[in-house]
């Protein structure tokens, strides 16, 4: 599947939706001030404890990072959020948003947006954010438990994104009735890119009605270069792990690193049909990110290429307070070493994977117990280690709150 | 809405349809040359395929011409001694002795060397970093006049030449190995020969290869254990003998030259005087830079084959490769009398990485188990390296 007709075929669905369509929650500014938080209790994780290190979840195939950290058993704060949103005049508005991790027993906290917001134009639909902000390219690339339909991150999200696009830059929006049209141009800060690299990012949404259903579709192409990026997800560590489990006598100490250009694409439809008291809903989406350039750690090196193919695709219903839905996702995973890097440097890479192709399948039923509480009750199948996966499930809960409406 | 129900469920089958035709996979892509330079060197499929300059690409003839150069004595100005006098297969090709003598009787300043993946290093001999190739190498032991060690000098650089050129079996030896020369033999075909032999030297069948080649069974628990501990923050090997050949000093046939390292350590075996200084014989990566802080700084050696190689540092100073492990568990050597006298673990100098810490007996012998399990019998038995006069 070669990029182009991706892109060809992507032209074609964003002309299909373009059809008919209401304005877009992106240029939305009321004021706001919301909590979110989600706490969730696992029987067990697949992702930890089977590999180099034992918080360190690898699919085999993949170059993983960013913040793809592994699901943990037990109790765990997923994430906890504040976002503030202030129009603090006709035209300006400041977005922020406050994110607390929590991993290995350690709670972190960041700033996940803050950005200056200016509305401009004869009908008020150009937007021009400026500062640090999340992608509006598809909500897979900016995930939070707190606010998502699971309380793990979605395999597509990990593997393309490193499950959270945040990036410092600016990003112009064009709105007009029935889609948006939007450019980012960052740093780079945000896997697949690294720091001062520079990142593009273009997209389109699309909303539909047609009488009983409710439908969106949005497009986006990504360009983002890297200059030796590395897998730091456990740098903070410093763990060599456990050695004699290694093909290697390097540790963490010697990273391979990718340096190179990745471009990407992505087609996101989703619909929703009301029938007889129930909502019926569907997400597809399909993603394919190519990777061309160098690996490298201190000794070896070789040219590389990779193509991920990764596929999402949700089903759900929702009667009254209670949603149940089935999300079932799967990759590809195709690396080229253009030269005859040892099979120690290939083992180190985690980038051999013998035609594995990682799946998850998620089940969830969730109960909007309040206005502000829901409970969710998940099974998970997760193939994303080898062939023989492992089920699990999470008991846990999410909270929401709109403190605030600041005038 | 039915055309509508039937364009969707299009948009949605579509993606898995093609999907389906993708597959995951993993290439490394090696060309046909480097499937035949792999087969030629015997390289083991978990190593690397070494670097070579492009003048000299390795042939079979040259590495049969280079093995018999190195084991005949007519290549010293006085037929006594041959590469092989100093450099044993069956210690990895290393000799055994604290220094060894030249050709002429003169005891040298450095331990020699195992020659066993010499060709991975980046640099070569103990602590020059201008000596890039094996081709640059082997001037030095064959033509250097000071010290002497097989003592080709100019002066007597055709006489030996002639030694090879009035030798019928070398005649056909030479004209294998170089057909598109008619210059009969030169020292540059000489090293070139050599170097391709050296090349060859491939050691990648000890326990630790085929422990990580998936033979769990290859490691006892004991050098598991060291293994680990090699690798971890406490004894800390890995800093400076990383990789399939544990040295950092590192080069492959895909080394980019940007990212080559040349490293060179002071590991504070010596501080004569407490001012930084080794013996005045050898003050290491200095003697070549002439900076005062490179003053006994050398390369980290492969350990490939260590415990076949002792005595150990750059001069053989230390004895055992148990006290070597001591040595760095130690943080350096203090001398307390001599004439070297002298805190190693204060040198100014010295590692970063060389600090004292805390093992116990059990540990110390654990890595020395692992270190010795770096061994490699098949190498040090390969028919392709012995000499071939004795065959």
């Amino acid at each position: 599947m070669s990029i182009k007709y991706f892109y060809f075929l992507s032209s074609i669905f964003s002309i299909v939706f373009s059809l008919n369509v209401y304005a877009h929650s992106n240029l939305k500014k009321d004021n706001y001030l919301l909590a979110n938080i989600s706490i969730t209790a696992r029987d067990s994780s697949y992702q930890t404890g089977t590999n180099q290190s034992p918080l360190l979840w690898q699919v085999p195939g993949a170059l993983l990072g960013g913040e793809a950290v592994p699901a943990e058993q037990g109790i765990t704060l997923d994430d906890a959020n504040l976002q503030l949103g202030y129009a603090f005049s006709q035209n300006g508005f400041i977005s922020s948003s406050l994110v607390a991790h929590n991993h290995d027993a350690e709670t972190s906290i960041e700033i996940d947006n803050l950005f200056l917001s200016y509305t401009f134009g004869e009908q008020q639909n150009w937007n021009l954010d400026l500062g640090k902000y999340s992608t509006y390219s598809t909500e897979t690339a900016v995930w939070h438990a707190s606010r998502a339909t699971y309380s793990e991150a979605s395999l597509t999200s990990d593997l393309i994104f490193g499950r959270h696009v945040s990036d410092v830059g600016i990003r112009l929006i064009y709105n007009k009735n029935n889609f948006d049209v939007g450019i980012e141009i960052g740093n780079g800060d945000a896997w697949p890119g690294s720091p001062s690299e520079g990142s593009i990012n273009l997209y389109t949404k699309y909303q539909l009605e047609v009488k009983k259903v409710t439908s969106s579709a949005s497009f986006w192409v990504q360009h983002a270069k890297a200059d030796k990026r590395v897998d730091t997800r456990l740098s903070d560590a410093h763990n060599h792990g456990n050695a004699t489990d290694l093909n290697t006598t390097l540790g963490d100490e010697n990273p391979i690193a990718f340096s190179g250009d990745t471009n990407l694409g992505g087609i996101l439809l989703d619909a929703s049909l009301s029938l007889g008291g129930v909502e019926f809903l569907s997400e597809l989406e399909w993603i394919i990110s190519k990777s061309d350039g160098e690996l490298n750690d201190d000794l070896e090196n070789s040219a590389y290429e990779n193509e991920y193919d990764a596929l999402r695709f949700l089903i759900g219903a929702e009667i009254n307070r209670h949603v149940v839905s089935l999300q079932y996702e799967s990759a590809t995973l195709k690396n080229i070493f253009l030269d005859s890097v040892s099979p120690n440097f290939l083992a180190r890479s985690y980038l051999d994977n013998n035609g594995f192709e990682p799946s998850k399948i998620s089940a969830s039923w969730r109960w909007n117990a309040t206005e502000n509480l829901l409970l969710r009750l998940e099974w998970y199948n997760d193939k994303t280690i080898d062939e023989d996966g492992e089920d699990h499930f999470g008991l846990g809960v999410r909270w929401n709150r709109n403190f605030a409406v600041l005038n | 809405m039915t055309k509508f129900i039937k364009l969707i469920t299009s948009l949605v089958l579509l993606p898995f349809l093609l999907l389906a035709c993708g597959e995951s996979k993993t290439i490394v892509q090696q060309t046909e040359d480097e499937l035949a330079l792999r087969q030629l060197l015997e390289v083991p499929d978990h190593m690397a395929i070494p670097d070579f300059p492009d003048y000299n690409p390795p042939t079979q003839e040259k590495i049969t011409l280079g093995r018999h150069l190195f084991y005949d004595n007519k290549l010293s100005a006085n037929q006594t001694q041959s590469c092989s006098s100093c450099h044993l297969q069956s210690l990895a090709f290393a000799d055994g002795k604290k220094t060894p003598e030249g050709s002429t009787g003169t005891v040298l300043a450095r331990n020699s060397q195992g020659l066993a993946n010499a060709v991975y290093h980046s640099t070569l001999t103990w602590a020059n970093n201008g000596l890039l190739q094996l081709e640059e190498q082997l001037v030095i032991p064959i033509r250097a006049d000071n010290p002497i060690e097989l003592g080709v000098t100019d002066a007597v650089v055709d006489e030996v030449l002639a030694r090879f050129d009035n030798d019928e079996r070398y005649v056909n030896l030479f004209n294998a190995a170089f057909p598109d020369s008619d210059s009969g033999v030169t020292m540059n075909k000489i090293i070139f020969a050599i170097a391709s032999f050296c090349r060859s030297m491939i050691s990648g069948n000890a326990p630790y290869d085929r422990f990580i080649n998936g033979d769990k069974s290859a490691l006892t628990e004991q050098q598991k254990k060291g293994f680990a501990l090699f690798n971890g923050e406490r004894f800390e090997c890995f800093h400076c003998h990383s990789g399939i050949n544990f040295s950092t000093s590192y080069r492959d046939f895909n080394s980019e030259n940007t990212s080559i390292k040349f490293p060179f350590f002071n590991n504070g075996l010596y501080n004569v005087g407490g001012l930084g200084d080794y013996p005045a014989i050898d003050q290491g990566l200095s003697d070549i830079s002439l900076k005062p802080g490179d003053r006994g700084k050398f390369r980290p050696q492969s350990l490939r084959n260590v415990a076949l190689t002792a005595p150990y540092m750059h001069d053989g100073s230390i004895e055992t490769l148990r006290e070597v492990v001591e040595h760095y568990v130690a943080g350096g050597r203090n001398i307390e009398s001599g004439p070297y006298a002298g805190d190693g673990r204060t040198n100014p100098n010295k590692s970063g990485l060389i600090r004292p810490f805390d093992a116990s007996d059990a540990e110390i012998d654990a890595v020395v188990a692992f270190l010795e399990s770096l061994t490699d019998y098949e190498f040090i038995n390969n028919p392709k390296f012995s000499n071939p006069f004795e065959e």
